[in-house]
C-alpha cells in the first residue's frame, strides 16, 4: 500500500521510498522518513492534496505525488 | 575567529544572532526568514547568521550558501530548537562528523522540560549560554562519529541514536495543536484564508489610518500656507511647496496605513500561519506552476518586492523558483500602494479599504493569468513536488512585534526619503527649466518638450497625449512612489486635481493597471538579474510591459463602451 491511500488519522510504518528522484529520496530519509518509522496523515487540503504527515513529533505537508511512491504498511 | 550560527529553518538563529551582536535581523515564524548570509564583527570575532538548513545535502539556494560556506568556519554554534528536537539533532550529528569545534545553544526551553546536562553528555558537547566568551572558550570537536561508507546506513545509524537521546532527555512530547482543526480543515482553510486577508486590508485602510492620513495631509497643507505667506522669492515657494512638501506629503500620509498593514503581516508571520498558507494555497498554486512556498514570497513582496524576491531561495524547484521571482515583482508593494492609495482615494472617497482589497484581488488574478503563461510557453518542462515544514503556533510577543513593524516602517521611510526629497527636487527643476537653462513654463521646459514627444506612447489607453502621465510612468521605472508625486508636482503646476489630468475615471483606471503590471523599480531589476539572469530578466520585462500595455488599452476601450 501507498501512503497516499492510507486513511486519515491511521497510523502506518514506512516500509520502503520507492521514488526515482535520489534528491526526493534523501530529503525524506534525512527527514526521518526511514524504514519502519510510523507516521500519520493528519491533515489533507483541498483536492486531496498535498497532506500533511505527523512525523516523529513534527508535521510535514508534502504534495502526493511524492507520497505514492512511499510505501507503508499496518 | 570566525563563528557561525547553524540550525534548523526557523529554530531561532537570528534570534541569537540579533542577541549576540545587537543587530535587528529580521526574524519570523516560518522557515526561510534568512535567505542570505550576515556577518558581524565584535572585537576580534566575525559572527555569521547563515539560513537554515535541515541537513548537509542542500536543496535550495539558501541551504546551499550554508553549506558552501561552513568550511570556512572556526567554530560552529548549533541551534537547537528542543521543541523540534529530532529534527535538529539529526543536523547536529552531522556537524559532527565535520570535525570543527562546536557550541550547542538551546532556543525555546521555555517549552519543554529537557535535560541540558544529559544532553551535553551524550553528544559530547557542551551546550552554552548566549555568551560570546562562553561560546569561544567551550567549542570543541566531539568524540561520536557517524561516518559510513553506505549513506543510508549512516541515516539510520544516527535517527537510532536520537531516538536513544530523546527518551532519556525529554520529559514530555508535544502534543498536536487543535487550532489546525479549523485553520487547516479541507473545506474552511481557503474562505478564511480569504477572510484574514480582508481583514487585514480592511483594519489596514478603512479603521484609525483614514483619520491619521487625513490629520498628515492636513498638517502638510497648513506648512504649506504658512510657507506661502514668508516673504521669500515665488521661486522657493514653489520649490518647497510643489516641488517637495507637496510630494512628500502624500506619501508620508500614507505611512498609517502601510504602518498597519506591516503590524498585521508581521502578526501574522509570528503566529505560524505563513507555513499553513504555503499548504493552503500548494495544490491551486502548483496547477499554474508555482509551489504552495510562493505565497510566503508573494506576502513578503507587499512590503517590498526585493525581499519578497529573495524568499523564492526556498522553493526547491529552479522553474517554480523563477517565475515566483518573477511575479513577485508584480505583487502590490508599500510603493505601488501609493499609487493606489491616491486613485482609491479618488474613485472611491469612501469605504476606500475595501476598494483597495479589491483591486489586490484583480493584482492575484493577472497575476495567475501572467504564471500560467508562462508556465505554458515558456517553463513548460516544470516538474512539481511540495515538501513543507508546517511550524508550531507561537503566541505573538507584542514587544517582538512592535519591534518588527518598527524595522520594516523606519526602512521604508529610509528609502522613500532617500530617492523621494531629491528626485522631487530634480523633477521640480525639469519642470521649470528650458533646454537653454532659463526659467519657463511646464510647457517650454525640459520634462514638457521630452515627454510631449513620448505622450503619444500612452495615447492608447488614456485618450489624450498627456505629458504629464508619461513622466509619472517614466519616472516608476526609478521608484514606484515616483508616480504618485509626479502626478501632483503636475497637477500642482498647472493649478489642476490629480483627477482632472485625465480625460475620464476609466482612463484612470488604466494608468493605474498599467503602472502595477508594468516594468518593476530599478532595485528590483537588479534584484532579479542577481537570482535569475539578465536574459531572462530582459525577456520578462518586455513580455510584463506589452501585458501591461495590452490590459490597459483593453480596461479603457471596455470602459469608455460601459
Amino acid at each position: 500500500m501507498t501512503l497516499d491511500k492510507v486513511k486519515l488519522h491511521k497510523r502506518v510504518k514506512i516500509v520502503r521510498l520507492g521514488m526515482c528522484d535520489q534528491k526526493v529520496k534523501r530529503r525524506l530519509q534525512e527527514l526521518g522518513f526511514i524504514r519502519n518509522q510510523i507516521i500519520e496523515k493528519i491533515f489533507v487540503a483541498l483536492f486531496n492534496d498535498p497532506i500533511v504527515i505527523k512525523i516523529r513529533n513534527y508535521s510535514v505537508a508534502i504534495s502526493v505525488n511524492i507520497l505514492k511512491d512511499i510505501e507503508v504498511c499496518e | 575567529m570566525r563563528i557561525g550560527l547553524i540550525g534548523n529553518q526557523n529554530s531561532g538563529k537570528s534570534t541569537i544572532f540579533n542577541y549576540l551582536t545587537n543587530s535587528r535581523q529580521q526574524v519570523g515564524n516560518w522557515a526561510g526568514v534568512t535567505v542570505d548570509k550576515k556577518e558581524v564583527s565584535i572585537n576580534d570575532n566575525i559572527i555569521v547568521d547563515l539560513p537554515g538548513v535541515y541537513s548537509l545535502n542542500g536543496y535550495t539556494i539558501e541551504e546551499n550558501i550554508t553549506i558552501n560556506y561552513i568550511n570556512k568556519l572556526d567554530v560552529i554554534v548549533n541551534v537547537l530548537d528542543v521543541t523540534n528536537l529530532s529534527r535538529g539533532l539529526y543536523l547536529t550529528l552531522q556537524l559532527i562528523d565535520l570535525n570543527i569545534p562546536m557550541v550547542i545553544v538551546l532556543t525555546k526551553q521555555d517549552k519543554v522540560n529537557i535535560n541540558v546536562s544529559r544532553l551535553s553528555l551524550l553528544l559530547d558537547i557542551s551546550v552554552v549560554d548566549k555568551s560570546i566568551n562562553e561560546i569561544v572558550n567551550k567549542a570543541r570537536n566531539s568524540s561520536l562519529n557517524f561516518k559510513c561508507e553506505n549513506e543510508d546506513q549512516a541515516i539510520s545509524k544516527r535517527y537510532d541514536y536520537i531516538d536513544s537521546i530523546l527518551s532519556s532527555v525529554l520529559d514530555e512530547c508535544k502534543e498536536n495543536n487543535c487550532v489546525d482543526k479549523i485553520i487547516l480543515n479541507k473545506y474552511l482553510s481557503i474562505p478564511l484564508f480569504i477572510f484574514v486577508m480582508f481583514i487585514v486590508y480592511y483594519i489596514s485602510f478603512n479603521t484609525i489610518s483614514v483619520y491619521l492620513n487625513d490629520i498628515i495631509n492636513n498638517w502638510f497643507l497648513f506648512i504649506e500656507s504658512k510657507i506661502s505667506t514668508l516673504s521669500i522669492p515665488p521661486f522657493y515657494i514653489s520649490l518647497i511647496n510643489d516641488g517637495i512638501l507637496n510630494s512628500l506629503g502624500v506619501v508620508v500620509s500614507f505611512i498609517p496605513s502601510i504602518s498597519l498593514l506591516y503590524l498585521c503581516l508581521t502578526f501574522l508571520e509570528t503566529t505560524g500561519y505563513m507555513s499553513r498558507i504555503s499548504f493552503i494555497m500548494d495544490k491551486m498554486f502548483r496547477l499554474i506552476g508555482l509551489n504552495g512556498k510562493s505565497i510566503i514570497s508573494f506576502i513578503m513582496g507587499t512590503s517590498c518586492s526585493v525581499p519578497g524576491i529573495l524568499v523564492s531561495r526556498t522553493i526547491e524547484n529552479t522553474d517554480q523558483r523563477y517565475i515566483t521571482a518573477l511575479l513577485t515583482s508584480l505583487i502590490p508593494c508599500s510603493a505601488k500602494m501609493t499609487i493606489i492609495m491616491m486613485f482609491a482615494k479618488i474613485l472611491f472617497p469612501v469605504n476606500t479599504g475595501i476598494y483597495i482589497f479589491f483591486i489586490y484581488i484583480i493584482s492575484v488574478f493577472f497575476i495567475f493569468l501572467m504564471a500560467f503563461i508562462l508556465r505554458k510557453w515558456i517553463f513548460y518542462n516544470t516538474t512539481n513536488y511540495y515538501i513543507n515544514e508546517i511550524t508550531d503556533y507561537e503566541i505573538p510577543n507584542i514587544k517582538k512585534v512592535l519591534k518588527i513593524t518598527y524595522n520594516k516602517i523606519t526602512s521604508f521611510l529610509k528609502r522613500v526619503s532617500k530617492t523621494l526629497i531629491i528626485s522631487s527636487i530634480v523633477i521640480w527643476f525639469l519642470y521649470n527649466i528650458s533646454f537653454d537653462f532659463s526659467f519657463v513654463n511646464m510647457d517650454g521646459s525640459i520634462l514638457g518638450v521630452v515627454s510631449r514627444k513620448i505622450a503619444f506612447l500612452f495615447y492608447p489607453f488614456l485618450g489624450k497625449n498627456s505629458y504629464e502621465c508619461a513622466i509619472a510612468i517614466v519616472e516608476g521605472f526609478v521608484a514606484k512612489e515616483r508616480v504618485t508625486s509626479s502626478l501632483l508636482i503636475s497637477s500642482k503646476l498647472n493649478d489642476m486635481s490629480v483627477a482632472e489630468l485625465f480625460n475620464n475615471s476609466v482612463a484612470m483606471y488604466a494608468f493605474l493597471i498599467f503602472n502595477l503590471f508594468c516594468f518593476p523599480c530599478i532595485s528590483s531589476i537588479v534584484t532579479l538579474k542577481k537570482e535569475i539572469g539578465l536574459r531572462l530578466v530582459l525577456l520578462f520585462l518586455v513580455f510584463q510591459t506589452f501585458f501591461a500595455y495590452v490590459v490597459a488599452i483593453i480596461i479603457y476601450h471596455i470602459g469608455i463602451l460601459l
